[in-house]
């Protein structure tokens, strides 16, 4: 079974940190180990370095010395001059030749810990299991089918379907997901939006058919479910993709969130500009400098709602028009005079 | 003196009328009773909603309604191409003149004609760009010189409001080979006046004065 | 200098002039006469030319606010103003007994500015009739391949028509 591994960064660049992050969804389907990157120095497996930087090249210099019990990387343009197991990633960064040095350096680490034993390197057992653990916390936030499963996520999955869901205490919700419409009597928007973002687990499910509906809802009125389905998205996405999306693939919108209803977020309506053309999160999340996990928030609303589709294999930054920073100047004049 | 609404629905014909389906095919100033028919917009892509038959449908139902309805139920709905229409396309404002007011507002044109040499139009048109009547000597797009004009004595008009100036008296085009003039009749009418350079500007808009007054009490 | 512009249309009672007036630090100059054709029925009056408004920059730049007469047969005004313009601002009266080709034809005369700017789209008057839904105008621009920013709106409401012009300005300064 594929191991999970952690690769620390350090005097890495802004956007080479963000490809990075980007190229890593690319090991999740390597036999040895998958990777993913982390803040935290102790639990990775490997220590990723920009060798080219002084205070880099020092670094590596002292973590070799120190005789660390993870693999060096040094990312660098240079190929020699470096500290013996430290192994190089050529400048500039390129998932053709990131994979095999991480593969390399899964199994540089993992043979290692078993060389190894636990008196030597006491925290490596405890650090693999707390590996395990944030994999698992990971997969409970993260997979839709694995672990915890949300309402949003069953009714998202069941979409030419009419739900009824009854809560633990006896309270039920007629859920139309395809005409976006919801019906009940006991609870209110805001109960509803809880709800879509509660586990599955506490919660009773019925299908009611379709020729059944307008029996069942006879006195009852159609609410628009498309505030509670985007808000609950969005409160259960913390920046974890969901199931059957990729930061490596582009995505476009084939309709207009309406933000006028769905809440007025600038970071969303500028998103939702972009989106339009296409692209890929990250360059969503660099070309607005915003934090991709917010970019990964609203791409899984929009794709709860029904707006996303798949633009096929990544493309090169799309644009209708070069980039004109007299207009812009013009454009925020603009703003500024009329307040928005 | 400001047009009410009600003068204005009366002036047009908008109630009691005695209607007639075959008439629509008829240029105005040949019909016997007055008919009732929208506009049609001919445009150059389709769908393209005509204005004026939306606005009917909507409106409650009277007669006139009604046949306009089924006027342009029976009516070709869309076009592709720009066609030029002419006084007898049934694309037909809503007026309210007799026969006899029409044939004497032809006679005022043709004597303007008359008087100004040069002159080689003249076309009186509902101040929202649509054609009355008209004179001519050369053949001239007639439907569009008069929602082209209608536009530019609008135009006209307010430049004079905020220019701090009284009403405007005419608008004139002053071109290389010949003129242009515009100016009201009414509020709901103007009458344009093209000639080449012989005839000279004076003559031009002392002559579409006078006319433009006559043609004011003829068409009441 | 060119002047910059950004322009209304839609069909006649949509609201332009009034979305004109909430941001022009002027009342619009209008060119509005007397209907005489069936339109007489719904509004007395209709434009002819063109209703003009304004707003100052900071640095003294003047951006007009144009709006455009709403019948087909002023389409050469159409023309002649969309020169120079940074956008358009479509308005839709959901009253009308179809919007949603209301919608389309203004899509299809103004495709070429359009394609060389950007559009929004607003829909006057849903509180008084609600069908079509905004749902059901991004039904129709996806059939058509388009997405444009698509919301209900109140003209006489100034937030909402700033909240059309920052759509826009959005899309204009991402594209």
């Amino acid at each position: 079974m594929p191991q999970r591994l952690q690769l620390f960064t350090s005097y890495l660049s802004r956007s080479n940190e963000l490809t990075l992050k980007v190229f890593l969804e690319l090991t999740k389907a390597d036999e040895v180990a998958s990777w993913e990157h982390t803040n935290n120095q102790e639990t990775a497996a490997a220590l990723l370095v920009d060798a080219d930087s002084e205070e880099g090249r020092l670094q590596l210099k002292d973590w070799a010395r120190e005789n660390k019990r993870q693999v060096l990387i040094a990312f660098s343009g240079r190929t020699e001059g470096f500290p013996e197991n430290v192994l190089v990633l050529p400048r500039p960064l390129r998932s053709a030749e990131l994979v095999p040095v991480l593969r390399q350096a899964s199994k540089q680490f993992l043979s290692r810990f078993q060389e190894q034993k636990e008196q030597e390197f006491p925290q490596a057992p405890q650090s693999s299991s707390l590996d395990e653990k944030i994999d698992t916390k990971k997969i409970d936030a993260t997979s839709a089918s694995v672990g915890v499963r949300r309402v949003l996520e069953v009714l998202y999955g069941n979409q030419n379907k009419i739900i009824k869901i009854i809560d633990r205490v006896g309270r039920s919700v007629i859920f139309d997901i395809e005409h976006r419409r919801y019906y009940t009597t006991n609870l209110v928007k805001m109960e509803i939006e809880d709800l879509l973002a509660s586990p599955i687990g506490n919660m009773q499910i019925e299908e009611v058919h379709h020729n059944q509906l307008a029996k069942v809802v006879q006195n009852l009125k159609a609410q628009d479910l498309d505030v509670p389905l985007w808000t609950a998205a969005l409160a259960i996405s913390a920046g974890h993709l969901f199931d059957g999306l990729s930061l490596t693939e582009s995505y476009r919108l084939n309709r207009w969130p309406d933000l006028k209803k769905l809440g007025q977020d600038p970071l969303h309506l500028k998103l939702t500009a972009l989106l339009r053309r296409g692209g890929n999160i990250g360059y969503f999340a660099d070309h607005l400098k915003a934090p991709v996990e917010d970019v990964i928030d609203f791409i899984n609303a929009c794709r709860t709602l029904g707006y996303l589709e798949y633009q096929g294999k990544p493309t090169s930054v799309p644009g209708k028009k070069p980039s004109n920073t007299g207009k812009r100047s013009l454009f925020s004049r603009i703003r500024s005079r009329l307040g928005i | 003196m400001k047009l009410t609404r009600d003068k204005l629905s009366a002036l047009l014909g908008f109630k009691g009328q005695n209607k007639s389906i075959g008439s629509e095919k008829k240029p105005i100033h040949a019909s016997e009773t007055p008919v009732d028919l929208i506009e049609k917009e001919k445009t150059d892509s389709p769908p393209q909603p005509a204005d004026a038959k939306q606005a009917n449908e909507q409106a409650d139902i009277t007669d006139s309604t009604q046949l306009v309805s089924e006027i342009e139920s029976a009516s070709d709905e869309t076009e592709v191409e720009t066609q030029e229409p002419s006084m007898e396309y049934e694309d037909l404002i809503v007026v309210n003149y007799t026969k006899e007011q029409l044939a004497q507002s032809e006679a005022k044109l043709a004597e303007f004609m008359s008087a100004c040499i040069g002159a080689y139009g003249a076309l009186i048109s509902t101040v929202d760009g649509h054609e009355v009547a008209y004179s001519l000597k050369r053949d001239l797009p007639t439907h569009k010189i008069s929602t082209m004009n209608s536009s530019l004595l609008a135009l006209g008009e307010s430049i004079a409001k905020e220019s701090l100036q009284q009403l405007c008296q005419f608008v004139i085009l002053e071109n290389s080979d010949g003129r242009v003039v515009s100016l009201r009749i009414n509020d709901i009418l103007m009458l344009t006046c093209i000639s080449s350079k012989s005839t000279n500007l004076g003559m031009l808009l002392s002559a579409g004065r006078n006319t433009a007054d006559s043609l004011a009490k003829i068409l009441r | 200098m060119k002047q910059i512009k950004f322009i209304f249309t839609g069909p006649p009672g949509a609201g332009k002039t009034t979305a004109i007036a909430t941001i022009s630090e002027f009342p619009p100059v209008s060119t509005d006469v007397f209907s005489t054709d069936g339109l007489a029925k719904v509004k007395e009056k209709t434009t002819v030319a063109m209703d003009f408004g304004q707003i100052t920059l900071d640095n003294g730049q003047k951006i007009g606010l144009y709006g455009t007469p709403g019948q087909q047969r002023f389409k050469f005004m159409w023309e002649i103003l969309v020169q120079g313009g940074l956008g358009l601002i479509v308005l839709v009266d959901n009253r009308r007994p179809e919007p949603l080709k209301d919608l389309e034809a203004y899509l299809d005369n103004f495709a070429d500015f359009i394609d060389e700017t950007d559009a929004v789209i607003g829909v006057t008057c849903s509180d008084i009739k609600d069908t079509p839904s905004i749902d059901d105008y991004q039904e129709l621009l996806q059939k058509r391949g388009q997405v444009f920013p698509t919301f209900a709106i109140d003209a006489r409401n100034k937030d909402d028509v700033l909240f059309l012009l920052n759509a826009l300005l959005t899309c204009l300064e991402l594209s």
